[in-house]
């Protein structure tokens, strides 16, 4: 057994510590005259120790190897002219001319060590990371916040993932395998929110410096999600770090925030950051001289993250993490939109949120382990528009109660609870907002609701889910589902099975198939302003898929992941201009049910990682469509044909990198309009609309190119990057805008080339 | 969710990029409707109502026009302003549009059409449910849908609706009135002189001209509100700065280049509840 652990040591020794080491010293000879030397080894930049590695002091070849902090020493060091020489794979080699002295002892020496690269890019992780589910795609925040067109934002760098249909505009909201972006859902540590980002995409409500990776599940995901037709996109917090205090703070050309990283104890550490937007006073400057428009209070936006780490014993942990947004947008309209005179005067809307999110979890032995958390929460959203006005403010508590059981290295269980419940005082006076195939009728034609009211509805989920592997190639996920809508009372039992089938060392085979409901929205299934006995929506999801690693052992080379989605919805909510006799008298119906439709397409993402080269091309084929009561099928609004992303990067010398991103999607479906009616009381046109989506525009093609510097300095690191969107500055188009009467059209063009400038420093 | 798609909306004024090359409101240069006028905007089932149209066409072509009446489909929560396959669906009148001449830039009121409300009992049922309005509807009044439409002589068409409100309400909506319309500070009755700069609109009403009413929710009880007028701008050349503007408040007049030989500026009064007044100036 000694004999073992020897050799053991001897060989992890010699491929780390012992590589490329000079030749070892014919005696580590004590000088008679020599002077203690020691000092502590760090890596430059981050100030974190190094531990078990050589240090030589030349000339005399002594050797001395650093422990768990960094710490090195010799004992005697003749004095006069010497070198420190560290040579450390992943680290440049470090060759550093001192001097001993004479007399008295040495003082202690700070030795930094540069990493080769401080830019990795290795971003898509399939599977590996969440093993739970083959639906899952984890981007690692640290290295996504890289990605060009970003803007640093990692959840912003979904968008690139294969499956995810592009938002018009600047919208970054997740629109995944043909569903509606209503059908997704974000989540914070497993923790529902109202939204993920700031105005709906300028930026994520979260530091992504407080993130540890982005999970993005889609067709065929496990049950220990639900209540979302799409998929989910869940943002997951990273563990501060508890062995030094750290920070750093960042300003661009839209916001700036910093954030503090400290130890407590032994065991705790805690993180706290904040941000704060300044594009409102951008935009103020641009618009001073428009006395049709003034910026009351600029748009704004700010957001806190605090995340508490604590272990508090070998087999529990705490976290405590408190997350909290808003946004806030104010502006008068002197000069009405010329087809919507309603559209005029005091604009004012604010969104904001927070969440406290205490989180447990314990290991009652090797086999079993439970996870307890909690999302408390308040949620406020007031919309004013002249006299109409909208207010929202929710208390929520969701709960995710979970259970891991390990029966044997074979089969392992999960039981959980994931319910949510709320509370809600709504009180809104708003007219009528139709919007048919994506083309809206004026407000000012819209009839004037009133409602003030108190509502409360409980989303109570329970969920089973197996992980069995058979013999050395499969693997099985059978599990299941309930869920209660208190909204539309309605017990809902959503099965889900997912198959993995090893082919051999580098290719598998993967399916995952399910069921999957989400509830009404609160305004549809309202007895004031939408419709009592609305039924929740449904989606039945498969995807198969070919996961195939071509890089034979090597970490260069290309891995491809392939496979075609179906999804089947039912049930979809629709407006509705009908009546219907409710409690004995007419009263308009607002919505129904009649929605159906289908999404279905293949997907593929080819990485290749070829130092320094690397990236990945992703591709989607698609075809989403929808139908309703009495009209045919058409094409649903976020139907693409064709995504495409290729992303490259190359990593250069002395810290630079240069990334791009190149995008081509096939050009948004819209409605035309054929025409329009007067209407003479409210002095606007009513759109005539032609057959749904039948039209698009054309496509979407742009070239974002991001470059990246760090200047590593020994306690802190300096960096840098220009992120520029439009390169070319394309005129992609949008969407169309009508003249007054619809009679004529031009088309909305998107964002002109615009580039970001960031600083970020860090210690 | 509205509010989603309201702030977005919004939003995309900023995102957007558009050149804006499209016709302007407020410039007459095509056949147009520019407003629907009822003697009593807000009636009892039952009774008669006087409509008279306010028409525009400045190139001078031959028009005829139709009328059909019909309950309201539910245009305000999205239906189309159509009575094709409404069961109440009645074709009121035909017939030429007679008060356009090039004096009058073709701008001109046409003669009144009677029209005949039906009664409650059609009224206040729903002719396809077959159920009846709640109290609360009916209270605060059901539309009738009047879809008149024009036809110039090259086929061209333009359609427009107005609803008259029916209801058991004691107290009706009446049409606001305007005192006068002033161009350059003078009333347009008394022409003023055509300046080549630009000059003030104004449309000057009586602030008593703005109701107060009730409106009665789903349980029953009552609020009161008050009307908010706005005046929209027509002219026949040049460029008002805004195209809708509060009552007593100026509106800035930009002639074109070349000053035309006549222009026609036209203000539309309307309260938010169907009432309409209307002031033609032509200088």
């Amino acid at each position: 057994m000694m004999k073992t652990l020897a050799v053991f040591y001897f060989i992890a020794l010699s491929l780390n510590v012992f590589a490329e080491e000079p030749a070892p010293a014919p005696s580590a000879s004590v000088a008679p005259i020599g002077r203690v030397l020691e000092g502590r080894l760090f890596e430059k930049g981050t100030k974190r120790p190094i531990p078990e590695a050589n240090v030589f002091v030349m000339p005399s070849k002594q050797k001395a190897v650093t422990d768990s902090e960094g710490r090195f020493r010799f004992e005697s060091v003749e004095p006069g002219p010497i070198q420190f020489v560290v040579n450390l794979t992943g680290y440049e080699r470090l060759d550093q001319s001192d001097y001993s002295t004479v007399d008295g002892s040495n003082p202690p020496r700070e030795l930094y060590l540069e990493k080769t690269t401080y830019q990795v890019y290795e971003t898509t992780v399939f599977g590996k990371q969440q093993k739970r589910d083959d639906s899952t795609k984890t981007l690692k925040a640290s290295q996504a916040a890289q990605l060009p067109g970003a803007n640093g934002d990692p959840v912003k760098a979904v968008q690139n993932l294969p499956g995810v249909s592009r938002a018009a505009g600047f919208s970054s909201q997740i629109i995944i395998q043909g569903s509606a972006p209503g059908d997704t859902s974000y989540t914070i540590d497993g923790h529902e929110v109202p939204i993920i980002f700031h105005f709906g995409g300028l930026s994520s409500v979260i530091l992504p410096e407080s993130l540890d990776r982005i999970d993005y599940l889609s067709a065929g995901y496990g049950p220990e999600y639900g209540r979302a037709m799409g998929g989910l996109v869940g943002v997951w917090t990273k563990k501060p770090d508890r062995e030094r205090l750290r920070g750093f703070a960042f300003v661009d050309l839209i916001n700036s925030g910093a954030a503090l990283e400290t130890p407590i104890g032994e065991r705790g550490a805690l993180q706290v950051g904040i941000r704060k937007s300044y594009i409102g006073e951008v935009l103020k400057l641009a618009m001073k001289d428009d006395e049709d428009f003034s910026l009351t209070a600029a748009p704004s936006y700010s957001d806190f993250t605090l995340v508490y780490d604590h272990e508090v014993s070998s087999k529990s942990d705490f976290r405590l993490v408190t997350v909290a947004s808003q946004d806030t947008l104010e502006f008068v309209l002197s000069e009405p939109v010329e087809n919507d005179p309603e559209l005029r005067g005091d604009f004012y809307t604010k969104t904001s949120f927070f969440r406290l999110i205490p989180q447990w979890t314990h290991r009652h032995g090797e086999r079993t382990t439970s996870r307890w958390s909690l999302g408390l929460g308040r949620d406020w959203v007031k919309f004013v528009l002249s006299d109409s006005f909208f207010s929202l403010q929710t208390w929520s508590v969701t709960t995710r109660l979970e259970t891991e059981q390990v029966w044997n290295d074979r089969w392992t269980s999960y039981f959980g609870i994931d319910s949510r419940l709320a509370w809600a005082n709504v009180s809104l006076s708003l007219p009528d907002f139709f919007n048919g195939g994506g083309v809206a009728n004026p407000i000012s034609t819209g009839e004037n609701r009133q409602v003030s009211v108190r509502a409360s509805s409980h989303n109570l989920g329970g969920y089973f889910q197996n992980d069995v592997k058979i013999g050395e190639k499969w693997s099985i996920r059978p599990g299941a589902r309930i869920d209660y809508f208190s909204t539309t009372d309605e017990f809902l039992p959503a099965p889900r099975f997912a198959a993995r089938r090893q082919l051999n060392e580098s290719t598998s085979l993967k399916g995952a198939t399910g069921l999957y409901y989400q509830p009404a929205e609160e305004q549809q299934s309202s007895a004031d302003v939408g419709n009592p006995d609305i039924e929740a929506p449904r989606s039945w999801h498969a995807a198969l898929g070919v996961e195939k690693d071509f890089r034979a052992g090597s970490s260069r080379g290309f891995t491809l992941t392939s496979g075609p989605f179906y999804r089947k919805f039912e049930k979809l909510v629709v407006p509705s201009s009908s009546f219907v006799t409710r409690n004995g008298v007419s009263v308009p119906e607002n919505f129904n049910n009649s929605g159906y439709g289908k999404a279905f397409g293949i997907e593929s993402q080819l990485k290749f990682d070829f130092a320094p080269y690397s990236g990945w091309l992703s591709y989607t084929l698609s075809r989403s469509v929808r139908t309703q009561a009495n009209e045919p099928e058409y094409v649903s609004q976020y139907d693409q044909t064709h995504n495409l992303n290729l992303i490259g990067a190359v990593d250069l010398k002395r810290n630079w990198r240069v990334s791009s991103r190149l995008r081509y999607v096939t050009g948004n479906p819209i409605t035309p309009v054929t025409g329009s009616v007067f209407d003479a009381d409210n002095d606007a046109y009513i759109p005539i609309r032609g057959a749904y989506y039948s039209q698009r525009v054309n496509p979407f093609i742009q070239l974002d190119v991001r470059v990246d510097k760090k200047w590593i300095y020994p306690k802190w690191i300096l960096s840098a990057y220009l992120d520029i969107q439009n390169l070319t500055n394309r005129k992609n188009v949008e969407d169309v805008s009508y003249s007054y009467n619809y009679k004529q059209r031009q088309d909305v063009t998107g964002l002109p080339v615009i580039p970001t400038l960031g600083v970020k420093g860090e210690f | 969710m509205k509010k989603n798609f309201l702030f977005f909306g919004l939003l995309s004024l900023f995102a957007g990029c558009a050149d804006d090359d499209l016709p302007k409101y407020t410039l007459l240069e095509d056949q147009r409707i520019l407003a629907m006028i009822v003697d009593t905007p807000e009636v009892s089932a039952g009774s008669t109502v006087d409509l008279s149209v306010l028409t525009s066409d400045v190139k001078g072509r031959a028009r005829t026009y139709s009328l059909e009446g019909c309950l309201d489909p539910g245009v305000g929560l999205g239906a189309e302003p159509t009575c094709s396959g409404n069961p109440t669906r009645t074709v009121i009148s035909t017939g030429n549009i007679s008060n356009g001449n090039a004096g009058n830039d073709y701008t001109a009121v046409e003669n009144a059409i009677t029209v005949t409300i039906p009664s409650a009992g059609v009224m206040f049922t729903n002719p396809l449910t077959g159920s009846p309005r709640s109290s609360a509807d009916q209270y605060n009044g059901v539309a009738y849908l009047l879809i008149y439409e024009m036809t110039a002589s090259d086929g061209a068409k333009e359609r427009s609706f107005k609803r008259v409100i029916v209801s058991t309400k004691g107290t009706k909506n009446t049409n606001p009135s305007a005192t006068q319309m002033n161009y350059n500070g003078v009333n347009v009755t008394t022409p003023p002189t055509l300046v080549a700069s630009a000059v003030p609109l104004r449309m000057v009403v009586a602030t008593n001209q703005a109701e107060s009413y009730s409106v009665q929710s789903a349980n029953g009880s009552l609020s009161t509100q008050t009307e908010e007028l706005l005046v929209t701008w027509y002219v026949t050349s040049g460029e008002p700065k805004r195209s809708r503007t509060n009552i007593n408040t100026d509106n800035t007049y930009t002639p074109s280049d070349t000053l035309p030989a006549n222009l026609t500026i036209v203000g539309v009064l309307r309260d938010d509840r169907g009432g309409v007044d209307v002031r033609i100036g032509r200088l």
